[in-house]
């Protein structure tokens, strides 16, 4: 084994092991299957002869008033139509992302500000390990996180007789694409901005502005916002990682598969991208 | 075997060629030419902010420079070069926590021990561990551990994987008088056992002791790079030899005033303060001028150079008066 894999596989088994003995995994993880239960047991309640009936469950009503305002009634009826376990996963997996990243991003700015990025970087560890360990180390964190609510998931699906449709792992895939992209956008941004909270505050601000021009992109809803968010997300598509998610889903559901895989690939490259520019610009400048 | 008794020890072990580096308009090092060689114990030596910490990170790769080279074991340097990194053990000036929160000296040094992948491991940091006096205490959280022993600890981090070459940042700064002796021992142990050790300082007179060569920092510039016996026989054309005498006498002034190598005499008390021009050992003829004038010298002293002396004396202001050390090249 060379020196440089020995690193990345010493810094990441590290890094894995903080999280895992980190209490705040843990309450994330009650806190996504509580999250999961809520919207599971309310949508069993909502169920009346004739379908989706939201106002029995005040959870259920809020939550459609909720999506109908974002994506009008039609998509947020779609969105149920296969069972509650598609948006709950959704939901959950970008709590997940959120936390993930916040989290990776606080640890970069943590080490660099206490000098143990240095102290890293002065044994056999360079630029490329030392953010591949973080970036493997999210990799499998969030794999985890998907097995334990899929794994919830099934056992749900079996106790309460609801379908499991398999078109969640894929989307367990998809969304995985699309926290690489998050990922590697928060990546560039620690290493170009030398202030680690600017480039959380930067991050954020970011993702919620893609998040708000996404939702309205696909919103049904008439008026300048929804023509102004077209606008911007059609300028935006490139650099929008959502964009890339919601195409590969879209083309999926309207069996474009080729199309499809053609987005798969660019959300892959996008990532590739990214990240090795954060790379490349951090062997450059140095620390 | 220590540096002295090894003469033939002499091979490059770092260089640096015009090494500079800017942090926008600010010069931090400037054309540096250094020479660090095998087996000696090496003084970066400044005041704060002269640029030795920078010199530090560029050469160990945390900070690219902006032009120049760095060779390191006959290599042109650069970060990706692990196998080079890999014989260099670091003691820098901060002393990280988030190793873990509950992390102990133990599972710290296991985890190096793993990323160096030194063999035998437990037996090595259970030796290192009782060597440094923190064997008893192995198990204690290191953020319960004083600065003396956080300063131990990442000595025996930075021993751990027998490194070649041993880089201090500020070793002893912010440590009692039990502290600085012990690792002053350790360091010279360590030289004696054959590593090269380079030590970064802003406390002159503490290294001076245990360096074989300093490079003097000023600015970012390097004012001189030498031993302190070279540097003294530099600038001992200006040396001070201070004679006592029970009472002074206006005549031997005048005697000692026609010596060639004699450039003023002042007379303070008892005592003849006398600036030479020469590093000759004077004071057998200056014995013998006094005892002819009837005045039998008390005592007669040559005050040694210090390194905080010879840095005050090599300083911007007075550079001309030393042509070899103009623009920050070596004597």
């Amino acid at each position: 084994m060379g020196l440089g894999f020995n690193s990345l596989l010493i810094l990441t088994k590290k890094r894995i092991n903080d999280v895992l003995s980190d209490i705040t995994f843990y309450i994330l993880c009650s806190l996504l299957l509580l999250i999961n239960f809520i919207i599971i047991s309310s949508y069993l309640a909502s169920i009346g002869s004739s379908g989706i009936d939201p106002s029995v469950s005040t959870f259920m009503t809020r939550t459609f008033t909720l999506l109908e305002g974002l994506f009008g009634t039609s998509a947020t009826s779609q969105i149920f139509s296969k069972g509650p376990l598609l948006f709950s996963f959704f939901l959950s997996s970008l709590v997940a992302i959120l936390y993930l990243i916040i989290l990776t991003l606080i640890k970069l700015g943590h080490e660099k500000s206490t000098g143990t990025t240095e102290l890293y970087l002065y044994s056999p560890i360079n630029v490329k390990i030392y953010y591949l360990s973080f970036f493997i180390e999210n990799i499998l964190i969030y794999i985890i996180i998907g097995i334990i609510l899929i794994t919830f998931y099934v056992i749900s699906s079996i106790a309460a007789n609801i379908f499991f449709d398999i078109t969640l792992i894929i989307n367990f895939a998809f969304l995985f694409l699309l926290f690489l992209n998050v990922l590697t956008i928060g990546l560039l941004l620690f290493s170009v901005v030398k202030r680690h909270f600017a480039s959380v505050f930067i991050w954020l601000s970011l993702i919620t502005f893609f998040v708000v021009i996404q939702i309205n992109a696909i919103s049904k809803k008439e008026g300048f916002l929804q023509y102004t968010s077209v606008y911007f997300s059609n300028i935006l598509g490139w650099v929008n990682p959502f964009s890339y998610y919601f195409q590969i889903i879209n083309h999926l559901s309207a069996q474009k598969v080729a199309l499809s895989l053609s987005y798969t690939f660019i959300s892959i490259v996008y990532s590739a991208v990214f990240f090795l520019s954060s790379l490349i610009y951090l062997d450059r400048k140095g620390l | 075997m220590g540096y002295w008794s090894g003469s033939l020890r002499t091979r490059e072990l770092i260089s640096t060629h015009d090494l500079t580096k800017r942090f926008g308009n600010l010069t931090a090092v400037d054309n540096l030419n250094m020479t660090i060689r095998s087996g000696e114990i090496y003084g970066l030596l400044g005041p704060n902010g002269s640029g030795k910490t920078t010199t530090i990170k560029l050469l160990l790769g945390i900070l690219r420079p902006t032009s120049g080279v760095i060779n390191i074991f006959g290599e042109v340097f650069n970060p990706n070069k692990l196998h080079i990194k890999s014989k260099i053990g670091v003691v820098p000036e901060k002393h990280p926590f988030d190793l873990g929160s509950s992390i102990n000296a133990l599972d710290y040094l296991s985890f190096f021990g793993d990323l160096y992948r030194v063999k035998n491991k437990i037996d090595r940091i259970g030796s290192l561990l009782k060597k440094v006096e923190l064997y008893e205490v192995r198990n204690r959280r290191i953020n319960e551990y004083s600065r003396g022993m956080l300063q131990k600890l990442s000595i025996t981090r930075a021993l751990l994987s027998e490194p070649e070459i041993l880089f201090l940042d500020e070793p002893i700064s912010g440590l009692d008088p039990i502290g600085i002796k012990q690792v002053r021992d350790l360091i010279k142990n360590e030289n004696e056992r054959g590593k090269t050790i380079v030590i970064s300082s802003h406390l002159l007179s503490e290294v001076e002791k245990i360096c074989h060569r300093f490079a003097l920092i000023h600015r970012g510039r390097l004012l001189i790079e030498s031993s302190l016996e070279e540097i003294n026989k530099m600038l001992g054309k200006k040396t001070k030899v201070v004679v006592e005498v029970e009472s002074p006498d206006e005549r031997v002034t005048s005697k000692l005033e026609k010596l060639s190598y004699v450039e003023n005499v002042s007379i303070i008390n008892n005592f003849y303060h006398i600036t030479i021009t020469t590093h000759m050992d004077i004071r057998k003829e200056l014995s013998s001028i006094f005892m002819n004038s009837g005045l039998p010298p008390l005592s007669i002293a040559v005050p040694k150079l210090t390194l905080e002396e010879a840095f005050i004396t090599l300083t911007d202001e007075n550079l001309s008066l030393f042509p070899g050390v103009k623009n920050g090249t070596r004597v």
